[in-house]
């Protein structure tokens, strides 16, 4: 292997952020996490990717479920559920408070979410905020509650002006406003609602 | 003397590497490169050599090959192109890809960064991160503390 001199030599690494980003995006989130491993730079890329996949299957299968006490799951079960979704939270809230602190761009926000307790609701609101300034593109949201209760984004949803795709589905109130100048969704050229209130 | 006329598909260019290599390509070839296109619209002389300047001869010509095979509608089907490209980037070292991809990127042709920045994830694709440094003979600088911070930072992604 090391009668070439240039195949020892790492260039990969030494390519722009942004074609490493390139790169990512043909990866599984799964795959594309384990890059940040590789070495400091790579660490640097996947921190800085700019296309943020959440969801909460990842952080563990029972995640996805409503309610847990009603599965009859032992209590060691539903504690290693409660951990995991704090783990998913702060995961989040790490992630994008360090795109709002550098400033960096979001061009696709992925949120799949159980929101289990109306408490968690407001942390929502505080992701859609971080983000919304952040310049993005792309916004999929897959929210649900339980015990029928609609989470209203409205008025954070209709200020992203570079919105050009937005996907929702579940438990999201999206209200009319009073006045239309309040719609400044002017990029937006895809729009899919599924089970959406209004 | 140079006509700006209409009959695009017969004019001929030169691009020239950074190393002086001279390539005689056709306009609608040279005119898959953006910056390219951007240039001779700027410039509307044709005769003189074009500059790529951070290009080399070796790596124009694998350039010049891509553009080429996507320059001309024949009868080459969808299907039969995806194969061309693919063998065109599986025969590349990598040494080649990395100065292929800066070449796509400064003459901005979409398809090439895409065909090759989807090989280079082709790579990565199924490998631990200890196969991925082997492959690009990636330098693992972090401690084993710090690494170890960082797989329990996100424990999903490294469980199998």
């Amino acid at each position: 292997m090391d009668d070439k001199e240039t195949s020892c030599i790492d260039q990969m690494s030494e390519l722009p952020d942004f074609i490493l980003h390139h790169i990512l995006s043909y990866l599984s989130t799964k795959q594309a996490v384990q890059t940040g491993v590789i070495s400091k730079r790579w660490k640097y890329v996947w921190e800085t990717f700019p296309i943020l996949e959440c969801f909460q299957g990842h952080f563990g299968k029972h995640l996805n479920l409503i309610n847990p006490k009603e599965q009859e799951l032992p209590k060691d079960e539903r504690r290693k559920i409660f951990n995991q979704r704090l783990n998913f939270m702060s995961y989040i809230d790490k992630k994008l408070l360090r795109f709002h602190e550098e400033k960096l761009c979001v061009n696709k926000f992925n949120l799949h979410i159980i929101l289990v307790s109306k408490v968690l609701a407001p942390r929502v609101d505080r992701w859609m905020e971080l983000v919304a300034k952040r310049r993005m593109q792309e916004l999929n949201l897959y929210i649900f509650t339980g015990k029928g209760r609609v989470h209203d984004l409205s008025k954070i949803l209709f200020t992203m002006e570079s919105l050009t795709v937005l996907h929702l589905f579940g438990s999201i109130m999206l209200r009319s406003p009073p006045d239309s100048k309040a719609v400044k969704l002017c990029s937006l050229v895809e729009l899919h609602l599924r089970s959406v209130y209004r | 003397m140079a006509s700006t006329s209409t009959s695009t598909l017969s004019r001929k260019l030169i691009l020239k590497s950074s190393d002086g290599e001279k390539f005689e390509v056709d306009e609608n070839v040279a005119m898959q490169s953006q910056t390219i296109k951007h240039m001779i619209e700027d410039l509307d002389d044709i005769n003189s050599p074009i500059p790529v300047s951070i290009v080399t001869g070796t790596i124009l010509s694998k350039v010049i090959e891509y553009c080429k095979k996507h320059a001309t509608e024949d009868s080459d089907s969808d299907e039969q192109l995806k194969q061309w490209d693919k063998e065109y980037a599986n025969n590349m070292d990598l040494n080649t890809l990395y100065y292929l991809l800066l070449a796509a990127n400064y003459m901005e042709i979409k398809g090439l960064l895409e065909l090759i920045t989807q090989c280079v994830a082709d790579m990565i694709k199924g490998k631990s991160p200890e196969e991925i440094r082997a492959h690009f003979n990636i330098k693992n600088d972090f401690t084993p503390q710090e690494e170890a911070n960082i797989r329990n930072e996100n424990p999903w992604a490294f469980e199998n």
